[in-house]
C-alpha cells in the first residue's frame, strides 16, 4: 500500500513538471464536441421548420395565476371561472369530453363549459357600443360610411391583432396551436361578454372603446371606407342639402399633353369651392376633387377633430336590444 | 407678457425714429441734389391711429378663432412644445421620445406646459417664445422607459498601443401624446396683461 | 471590435396597441427568474428573490413571476410580453441592487429593446395639418390664360438702370434745363460746340 502511495505522489510531484514544459496545458472545447454540433445542426434541418411550442407546456406555468394576471393587468375585474370559460373552446371543450368518456369517467360528470354564449352576448355588446361611438364621433357620414367603419373594427383581424396584443394566445384552450384569427376573434368576444358578467355592462364598454375603438387612432378613414363613383354620390348629397348641382371646373394645369401632366379641379355648387383636386387627367382629377368634396362635407379629412378616446358613452345611446 | 408689450412699444418708437432718420440720411447724402427723389415727408404719422387699426384688425382675428372654437369646429389641432431641450411638432395620438435620463415612470399621464406654437387648419397661434401658460393643455401618457440599443465608441491610436473600447445604452422614454386643446378663449389685448410670475 | 450592431435591425418608434391612448397596459406579462441554490454566481439573485420578490409580486399583479431553481448554472432573468417578444438576461455575479435595477427594466420596457436602432425620435400618422404646398397653392387666376412663351414673365422683375440709359436720362434733362434757359439755338449751339 505504502508503495502504491508513493508512487501517487511520486507522479504528482512530476506533473506540474511536465507542464512548465509545454506551452499549451490542456484544450479547453473538446474534440468532440464541433462534430456533435454539427451533426444535431443537421438533424434539425432536416426535420424542417417546426410549429412553436405551446407555452402552457412549460414546467413553469401556472393556469390560475395567469388568469388572475389577465385580468389585474387590464386594470378589469373578472370572475375567474367565467374567465376560464371564455377561454376554452367548443372544439375543446368536445375534445375535452371524449377523453375523458374514453377514461371511463361517468356522464353525469362530463360537462365543461365553452365560450359560445359569452362569445355571442360579448360580440353583441361591442357591435352595439361600437356603433353608438362611430355615430357620436362622426356624425356627419353617412349610414353606408359609418357601417364599413364599424365593420373594419369588428373584423376578424382587427379583433384578432387586439385580442393576441392583450396576452389571450396562450391562454386559450383549443384544439389547435396557436390558435387561428377566428378563435382569438372569438375569444375577445367572450372576453368582452365574461367582463359583462362579472362587473357590469359599463365596464365592458369602457373596455371595448380603450381597446377596439383606439385603433381607429390617426387612421385614414378614406382607407377604410372610399365611395365608389364619388361623383355621383355628391350629386345626391348636394340635392339632399339643398347646395345646387356640383360642376367641375379646371383651376390650373401643368404639363399638358406630356408624361407628367398634371391638372388641378374644383369642384362648384352655387359658385362655391367644395372641393380640389388632383390628377394626371381631367376625369381622375376630378374624381379626386369629388372625393375631397365629399370628404369636407362628411368631415372624414385627416386634419378633422380627432377621436376622443376619453369619452363615456351614456348607456341610453347605446342599443342594446335589437 | 411685458416682454410683448416692450417690444410693441419698441416698434412704435421705431416708427418715428425711422421718419427722422431719413431725413437725417438724406441731409448727409453727397450725391448731388437733383438725383434724390425729394418725396415730402410728412412731419407727423399719427402713431395712435396705426395702433388703433392693428389692434382692430387682432381683434377681429381672434373673434374668429375664439368662434370657430366654441362650436369645436377647429379640427386637429398640432402644437410645437419644448420637452427636456428638444421640439417636438405634436398632434393628438402622436409617440415622442426623450432620451437620456428623465424621471417620470410608465403610466404616469403629464402635461407638457412649454407650447411654443399652437395651430390648426385655420389659424396658428405663435408664442414669443413661448404661449401664455394654461392657453394650450397638452396632454400625454408615459409609455415606455428603456434603454437603446448598445452603442460601441471605439478608439485606437495607430502605433501607439492605444485602444480602448466602451459599450454604452442610453435612457429613452417613450411618450404617447393624448390630447391637445384650447382651454380659453383667445384674448386680443394679451400683451397689455400684467406680466406672468411664473418662469420655467 | 464588435461587428454585431452594423446588421442590427432599425426601425421607428411604434407603440403596441395604440398603448397610452384609453388606458395604459403594462406590456410584460410574465417573467422567470431562474437561479442556483448554492452556487455563488447566484448570491445577488437569492438575495433579491428573499427580500425583494414578495413586495415586487404584490405592486405588480399584472406579471406573472415564476422561480425556477436549478442546479449550478448562472442566474437568468427570462421575461416575456404581450407582443410575443422574449428578453432573455445574464445576471451572473449581479449583486441585489443590480437585479432589482434590471428587473425594473424589463418592466418598464414594451418589448426587448436591444435588438432595434431607432431612426427617428418621432412618429406620426398626420405629418400635416394644414396641408402640404403644392405649385397650384396662392397662385393666380391669370396665370391660367397665360400663353408660353411669354416675353413679359420671362424678363427678371428688377432690371436695374444700366449706364447707357442713365446716360441718356442725364442728357434729356440737362436738354430740358438748357431748353428753360435758352430756347432750341442754345441747344444747338452747345452741341455744335462739342
Amino acid at each position: 500500500m505504502s508503495l502504491i502511495r508513493g508512487f501517487a505522489v511520486a507522479i504528482t510531484m512530476a506533473k506540474p513538471m511536465n507542464r512548465t514544459g509545454t506551452v499549451q496545458t490542456c484544450r479547453h472545447i473538446k474534440r468532440w464536441v464541433s462534430p456533435t454540433l454539427r451533426e444535431l445542426a443537421h438533424r434539425v434541418q432536416k426535420q424542417g421548420p417546426q410549429k412553436p411550442e405551446p407555452r402552457a407546456g412549460f414546467i413553469e406555468w401556472n393556469y390560475r395565476s395567469e388568469l388572475f394576471a389577465f385580468g389585474k393587468r387590464l386594470n378589469e375585474e373578472f370572475q375567474l371561472p367565467l374567465l376560464q370559460t371564455a377561454f376554452t373552446e367548443r372544439t375543446y371543450a368536445h375534445q375535452e369530453q371524449e377523453r375523458q368518456r374514453k377514461l371511463g369517467i361517468a356522464e353525469s360528470d362530463l360537462h365543461t363549459a365553452d365560450n359560445v354564449e359569452l362569445a355571442a352576448k360579448g360580440a353583441h355588446i361591442a357591435k352595439a357600443y361600437i356603433e353608438a361611438y362611430v355615430q357620436h364621433s362622426l356624425p356627419k357620414v353617412p349610414a353606408i360610411g359609418q357601417k364599413a367603419i364599424t365593420s373594419y373594427l369588428l373584423s376578424t383581424e382587427t379583433l384578432a391583432h387586439v385580442s393576441t396584443h392583450l396576452g389571450t394566445k396562450d391562454l386559450i384552450f383549443a384544439s389547435e396551436y396557436p390558435p387561428s384569427n377566428e378563435t382569438l376573434a372569438n375569444t375577445l368576444n367572450a372576453v368582452i361578454g365574461a367582463l359583462a358578467d362579472s362587473s357590469g355592462v359599463e365596464r365592458a364598454f369602457l373596455f371595448v372603446r380603450d381597446f377596439i375603438c383606439t385603433q381607429l387612432n390617426q387612421k385614414d378613414l378614406l382607407d377604410i371606407w372610399t365611395p365608389e363613383q364619388p361623383l355621383q354620390l355628391l350629386g345626391e348629397v348636394c340635392a339632399q342639402r339643398k347646395l345646387g348641382d356640383p360642376e367641375p371646373r379646371l383651376l390650373g394645369d401643368c404639363g399638358k399633353n406630356t408624361v407628367l401632366s398634371a391638372f388641378h379641379v374644383g369642384i362648384y355648387s352655387n359658385r362655391q369651392l367644395l372641393g380640389k383636386g388632383f390628377g394626371e387627367d381631367v376625369k381622375t382629377a376630378t374624381e379626386t376633387a369629388a372625393i375631397d368634396a365629399l370628404q369636407t362635407l362628411f368631415d372624414l379629412h385627416d386634419n378633422r377633430r380627432p377621436f376622443d378616446f376619453g369619452i363615456q358613452l351614456e348607456t341610453k345611446h347605446v342599443r342594446l336590444e335589437a | 407678457m411685458s416682454f410683448l408689450a416692450q417690444s410693441v412699444r419698441q416698434v412704435l418708437r421705431h416708427t418715428t425714429q425711422h421718419v427722422s432718420l431719413n431725413g437725417a440720411m438724406r441731409a448727409l447724402s453727397i450725391s448731388p441734389a437733383l438725383l434724390q427723389q425729394n418725396k415730402p415727408a410728412p412731419s407727423t404719422i399719427d402713431v395712435s391711429a396705426i395702433a388703433k387699426e392693428h389692434s382692430k384688425a387682432i381683434q377681429s382675428v381672434c373673434e374668429k378663432i375664439n368662434q370657430q372654437v366654441a362650436k369645436s369646429e377647429q379640427g386637429r389641432l398640432f402644437a410645437v412644445v419644448h420637452l427636456c431641450g428638444k421640439q417636438f411638432k405634436i398632434t393628438p395620438g402622436d409617440i415622442i421620445l426623450v432620451e437620456g435620463y428623465w424621471p417620470p415612470t410608465i403610466g404616469d399621464e403629464i402635461s407638457l406646459d412649454k407650447v411654443l406654437l399652437a395651430g390648426a387648419r385655420d389659424f396658428t397661434l405663435i408664442g414669443r417664445p413661448i404661449l401664455e401658460p394654461g392657453l394650450v393643455t397638452v396632454k400625454a401618457t408615459i409609455i415606455e422607459k428603456t434603454l437603446t440599443h448598445t452603442k460601441t465608441h471605439f478608439k485606437k491610436k495607430r502605433r501607439k498601443q492605444y485602444m480602448r473600447i466602451n459599450f454604452q445604452r442610453s435612457p429613452n422614454t417613450m411618450i404617447r401624446i393624448n390630447s391637445i386643446e384650447l382651454t380659453r378663449p383667445v384674448e386680443h389685448n394679451a400683451a397689455d396683461a400684467p406680466p406672468s410670475l411664473r418662469l420655467f | 471590435m464588435s461587428n454585431s450592431h452594423l446588421f442590427l435591425k432599425s426601425g421607428f418608434p411604434r407603440a403596441p396597441l395604440q398603448n397610452g391612448l384609453g388606458r395604459y397596459v403594462c406590456q410584460l406579462q410574465r417573467i422567470t427568474l431562474k437561479f442556483c441554490k448554492n452556487n455563488g454566481s447566484s448570491r445577488g439573485m437569492r438575495d433579491f428573490i428573499e427580500n425583494h420578490l414578495v413586495d415586487f409580486a404584490k405592486e405588480n399583479p399584472g406579471i406573472v413571476v415564476y422561480v425556477k431553481p436549478r442546479r449550478h448554472r448562472t442566474p437568468v432573468l427570462v421575461a416575456e410580453y404581450l407582443n410575443g417578444q422574449r428578453e432573455w438576461l445574464n445576471c451572473r455575479n449581479n449583486s441585489q441592487s443590480e437585479i432589482s435595477k434590471w428587473i425594473d427594466l424589463l418592466k418598464t420596457q414594451n418589448g426587448s429593446s436591444s435588438s432595434l436602432r431607432l431612426r427617428k425620435m418621432w412618429h406620426t400618422d398626420v405629418p400635416s395639418i394644414q396641408g402640404p404646398w403644392t405649385p397650384f397653392l396662392l397662385r393666380s387666376p391669370e396665370a391660367q390664360n397665360q400663353t408660353y412663351p411669354s416675353r413679359e414673365i420671362s424678363t427678371p422683375l428688377d432690371v436695374p438702370q444700366s449706364a447707357t440709359e442713365k446716360l441718356i436720362e442725364l442728357f434729356k434733362q440737362q436738354k430740358l434745363e438748357a431748353a428753360g434757359e435758352g430756347g432750341v439755338d442754345g441747344v444747338l449751339e452747345q452741341k455744335r460746340a462739342e
